[in-house]
């Protein structure tokens, strides 16, 4: 739920039955809960993350053939993740991050229409 | 909430990724003045070969700038692959041809960054980006010169030898008076 409280230090973002992304707003870094697993992101590894899940052509990886066609393994330079997804778990974290960055465009939409201030 | 990529970056993702197209365009574009370059020695006229080397570090100064604003505005510039580098350019005139073509494509890929940086409101940007226009206007009028040489003194006889001879004459536009 989308709180319009600068005080407010968790934020969720989006949630679906797989997970859901959290905004933390003390220590500017996005938290990703999926597959049981918590992982905390800074910003730009955030878009990044969302970058490498994107251009991944689900379409292709579905029909693909050979071994390891139906495994993922997402590693984000830089940072300490490393993510191995299923097929399935892919389709779950695309709608979650996609579900998320409108969250956080609709965000970015508030701020600069009802929260910026008009001289 | 705060709007944590606001904070981090001025750039949207759209404008970030377009800014990183050019980065690869300017990039390549170095290359393929590299090749025109050796192509032109190939055939023996120094002027081109050394007007091309000049015009291949030009664009990678072109490139440089823009890689370093995207950092400098918080996003993540990428270092650009280039492949397919055309080795051959027909002949003579083709290569200058190539060029002007190619100075048409980069003016045409700024033209919509900046009708992009506008449409959001993103002024930084589009203020970059004016340096660029100015550069394109004065590349593509210059290239033009370069190729009406050919029409004026023609290939036959030491006509491509004279056509070389008058390359590194070509400057760009007369400064507007007062300007």
């Amino acid at each position: 739920m989308l709180i319009l409280s600068n005080k407010a230090a968790y934020v969720t973002l989006f949630q679906t039955e797989k997970g859901r992304v959290i905004q933390d707003d003390h220590a500017h870094q996005f938290i990703l809960e999926f597959g049981g697993k918590k992982s905390f992101f800074k910003v730009q590894e955030f878009l990044q993350f969302k970058k490498s899940i994107d251009n991944l052509n689900l379409q292709d990886l579905f029909l693909g053939e050979g071994p390891g066609v139906d495994i993922q393994i997402i590693h984000h330079t830089g940072s300490e993740h490393l993510f191995v997804f299923t097929l399935c778990e892919l389709i779950g974290i695309k709608e979650l991050l996609s579900g998320a960055a409108t969250m956080i465009e609709l965000n970015r939409i508030l701020n600069d229409r009802l929260l910026s201030i008009v001289f | 909430m705060k709007d944590l990529i606001r904070m981090k970056t001025s750039l949207s993702e759209e404008i970030e990724a377009l800014l990183n197209n050019q980065v690869k365009l300017e990039a390549k574009s170095s290359s393929i003045y590299l090749a025109m370059a050796s192509f032109c020695d190939q055939l023996g006229f120094e002027n081109s070969s050394e007007f091309f080397f000049e015009q291949a570090e030009e664009e990678r100064v072109h490139m440089l700038k823009i890689f370093k604003y995207i950092g400098d505005a918080g996003g993540n510039p990428v270092s650009p692959e280039v492949t397919d580098i055309p080795q051959e350019f027909g002949n003579f005139r083709g290569t200058y041809e190539s060029a002007l073509e190619q100075e048409i494509e980069v003016t045409k890929a700024i033209n919509k960054i900046v009708s992009a940086a506008y449409k959001e409101g993103d002024h930084a940007t589009a203020n970059f980006l004016q340096w660029f226009i100015s550069e394109q206007q004065e590349e593509e009028f210059t290239a033009r010169k370069r190729l009406e040489l050919f029409d004026v003194i023609g290939t036959d006889g030491i006509g491509s030898y004279m056509i070389d001879q008058k390359i590194p004459e070509i400057g760009p536009p007369p400064a507007e008076p007062g300007a």
